[in-house]
């Protein structure tokens, strides 16, 4: 998708169409237009059968929007707002959860002796689905609270619906956020392009240099750990602990680029997670995107009149809202697995004995945090709970350890990379680190990661969260 | 000069390109030295998809090192599972009373339509044969086949896929960078290499063991189904049958290869030989609906087949079905090293029937 050479070519064209007309007003409506004939063709490209659905469904919510702001009563606000969240649920769960409560419900009922064949019915999950519906939640949320009107026009709204570089992978951006960038034509800025050119490259640094090559030691390991080392798997995690960053946080700089080329700002998503000291704020640097939309959306409305009261019922929500979080990202046991562990290790946190953690030495909290993400993303990147289980089973084995010291430079090696970006952009206020250095050092590092990019590139592997 | 001042604007844009190219060129030179130097293993496992294919291009290269080999099998894995080229040799031999020489071209998983790629672009430039057997499955031309759709992706992404089995600009340009760069035709090996802590694996890392192939490219299946049954293999169509015939619709882009095929081999004087391979019962259950997929797809292949005037044997139909039972499979895809022999004994009395044929029309 993003690490097209086509669409990145593309865009060339498209921005020369997009920054042409002269004049002010012209410029405005056209912008608009242009956006959303892009994003429905480069959807129609990716997905054409998703385009269908993401239409209708956009259409549907707009009305939506509308309904509420328009109705003149409270109960009739609270229908409308339950039906639309409601249709956003339920097409989640159809398309996700639909094969999962199937198939266990076939597991129970063979259980209890009834074996009932398993209807076909094969649904395609449109594109970038999590993301959509999380949107339309929120938008339909906002304008209920009173804190978003309704665009007056449906082509403002239908950009924010299906603005092609967050579409798939978000960020999941907020409607009051993104529409009042729309509402004013967008001015052809030097800087703009240098930062879009420089967060391009930075994406496709990490994606294509970094996450990818990393992808041949990972999957085959966690698809069979049975058949491998503890030294092996051991790599196998700690590489995958990178892969994730970099993959995630490479699509989100590539979508940031490419939206600021066309003068639209999307938010941060990751801001250094792995230098956390805890996992509460963790959360507040991965996927920062989606943490922020549970806090708002759930976590808060949850707490209510309560918030701050006592420590159990405030764990309870937090429980609650890391569930839910797994469950957003797929059908599966392990996703809930996931999301249960960051829920607990965020309640250990808040805890007293938990407080205790804050005393310790720096290195062995980061220690701690890297512990239970690792813990996690075995969970995450498993194909099955039982094969998550061998996986650790083969790793507490400490079979083959003969193997340790062989590996042990590749198991260093891909984190020199994210502790040097973490290091230079936590000194940053920047967007990008090195927009802001001399020109030498900044020409010796493009050149360096267009060169990285090169070697990576021949070794393919999908976005991660594109599944979401 | 006031341009090479450090502050000039034109110093700074072309600062980047300049320095780029600069590191290019050192990486061209640092590779092409340590590729001369045999410092650096051959990059060919990482420009295919597979180790297959280049186990596969080496073999055919050295069974017709002139390029005259009599015929080709291709197909998928139930091609080289399926059709023995040594049984085949030696049944022509004691049927005709003169010797073939053939080779299996079969790979693993992929649709007919990049089967066909392969066999156009890649094997065809190797040998002239004077036959091709094509043993022929639904799963190939399903356009569903989830397994397959993976599979052709890779072979499409892979280096050399880009370059020989597409078309364009971005062919032209992989082909040309294949050719003339050494970094980027071991920028795979370098990148694994690097991340694996210098140490440059010379085997594709994928999850996918090579078939252990016969030196004339025929994999023999040890199995017996009916004994694997009985030892709990896994007959459920749920699972991997089903996937491959789930959702069965003959594709446009396979029946097109099929065409295109019919016809290089008419321009290029090439007899086809169209074998629909033998089914286990396990493997029709896979259909959603057994009856009438299978029989969309005996149509199509049947009715293209007539009109190049060619007809199919069809294995999987009286009389030939009944030479076959599970103890002639492997697996429920299969045919093990026995039903391979079976079909290949056939396969030679026909080819041998049709030299006969046109020897007497002429």
């Amino acid at each position: 998708m993003f690490t097209s050479p086509v669409l990145l070519c593309s865009l060339i064209v498209i921005l020369f169409l997009y920054y042409a007309p002269p004049n002010r007003w012209l410029r405005g409506k056209w912008q608009n237009i242009l956006l959303l004939v892009v994003c429905l063709v480069i959807v129609a490209v990716w997905d054409y059968r998703s385009l269908v659905f993401l239409v209708i469904a956009a259409v549907m919510n707009y009305a939506a929007g509308l309904a509420i702001d328009r109705s003149g009563t409270t109960a009739l606000r609270k229908t409308v707002l339950t039906l639309g969240l409601a249709g956003n649920l339920g097409v989640l769960l159809v398309f996700k959860w639909y094969q999962f409560f199937l198939d266990n419900s076939l597991r129970l009922l063979s259980l209890l002796g009834q074996n009932v064949p398993s209807p076909v019915l094969s649904l395609l999950i449109p594109l970038g689905i999590s993301f959509f519906v999380f949107q339309n939640l929120s938008y339909l949320i906002d304008v209920y609270r009173g804190d978003l009107k309704p665009p007056a026009s449906f082509l403002d709204f239908a950009i924010y619906e299906l603005y092609f570089p967050k579409l798939v992978s978000g960020p999941i951006e907020r409607a009051p956020d993104f529409l009042p960038q729309l509402a004013a034509p967008r001015i052809f800025q030097i800087t703009n392009l240098q930062l879009g050119a420089m967060l391009i490259l930075l994406g496709l640094f990490k994606k294509l240099a970094i996450a990818n090559p990393l992808a041949p030691f990972i999957d085959p390991l966690f698809r069979e750990p049975a058949l491998f080392s503890t030294p092996e798997l051991l790599r196998a995690l700690l590489f995958f602990t990178v892969q994730i960053y970099f993959d995630f946080s490479g699509y989100t700089d590539i979508a940031r680029g490419i939206s600021t080329l066309f003068g639209i700002k999307l938010m941060d998503n990751f801001r250094q997670p792995y230098s956390a000291k805890t996992i509460s704020l963790f959360w507040g640097r991965w996927h920062i995107s989606l943490s922020r939309w549970f806090r708002d959306y759930v976590f808060y409305p949850l707490e209510g009149k309560r918030r701050r009261r006592a420590w159990w019922p405030q764990q309870v929500n937090v429980l609650v809202v890391f569930l839910l979080t797994g469950a957003w990202h797929g059908a599966s046991y392990n996703f809930l697995i996931w999301g249960l562990i960051h829920g607990s290790a965020i309640a250990f946190e808040q805890s007293r004995p938990g407080r205790w953690l804050k005393s310790l030495w720096k290195p062995l909290q980061h220690l701690y945090v890297m512990a239970v993400v690792m813990i996690g993303w075995v969970f995450f990147k498993s194909w099955g709970t039982i094969a998550s289980l061998t996986f650790f089973r083969q790793l507490l084995s400490f079979s083959g350890m003969d193997q340790f010291l062989p590996l042990l430079p590749s198991m260093i090696i891909p984190w020199i990379p994210v502790l040097l970006f973490d290091h230079f952009q936590s000194r940053q206020k920047e967007i990008v680190f090195f927009s802001t250095w001399k020109p030498l050092p900044r020409a010796l590092l493009i050149a360096s990661m267009v060169l990285w990019i090169i070697l990576g590139s021949g070794i393919r592997a999908p976005f991660i969260y594109g599944n979401f | 000069m006031e341009i090479f001042s450090k502050h000039h604007k034109s110093f700074q844009l072309l600062l980047i390109p300049g320095v780029c190219l600069a590191f290019l060129l050192l990486a061209e030179m640092t590779t092409r030295a340590a590729a001369s130097e045999e410092k650096l293993p051959s990059p060919e496992p990482f420009l295919w998809h597979r180790r297959e294919v280049v186990v596969k291009i080496q073999q055919l290269q050295d069974a017709a090192p002139q390029g005259d080999l009599d015929m080709l099998i291709a197909g998928s894995s139930v091609a080289y599972t399926g059709v023995d080229p040594t049984a085949l040799n030696e049944a022509f031999e004691l049927a005709a009373g003169a010797p073939l020489r053939s080779y299996n071209t079969g790979l693993a998983a992929l649709s007919f339509e990049v089967n066909e790629l392969f066999l156009e672009r890649v094997f065809l430039r190797n040998v002239q044969p004077s036959f091709i057997v094509l043993p022929l499955s639904p799963r190939d031309f399903n356009q569903n086949n989830p397994i397959t759709k993976g599979v052709d992706q890779e072979a499409m992404a892979s280096d050399y896929g880009r370059a020989i089995l597409r078309e364009g600009v971005e062919s032209e340009i992989t082909s040309w960078l294949l050719e003339y760069s050494s970094f980027y035709r071991y920028r795979n090996m370098l990148a694994l290499g690097l991340w694996n802590g210098l140490r440059f694996p010379d085997k594709l890392p994928i999850s996918y063991d090579d078939p252990a192939f016969d030196r004339l490219g025929f994999v023999p299946g040890k199995n017996n189904l009916d004994q694997a049954i009985a030892k709990g293999y896994d007959i459920d169509p749920s699972n991997a049958a089903k996937r491959s015939l789930q959702n069965f619709k003959m594709g446009k882009a396979n029946m097109a290869a099929l065409e295109r095929l019919l016809l290089v081999c008419q321009q290029q004087g090439i007899q086809l030989i169209l074998i629909n391979m033998p089914m286990t019962d396990y493997l029709m259950q896979g259909f959603d609906h057994p009856e009438t997929d299978y029989q969309a797809y005996l149509d199509q292949i049947t009715h293209i087949g007539q009109a190049y005037g060619l007809q199919l044997w069809d294995f999987n139909q009286a009389p030939f079905r009944q030479m076959f039972t599970n103890a002639d499979f492997g697996d429920i895809f299969h045919l093990n090293a026995q039903g391979a022999g079976k079909i290949s004994t056939e396969l030679a009395s026909i080819i041998a029937e049709l030299i006969s044929r046109e020897k007497q029309t002429q």
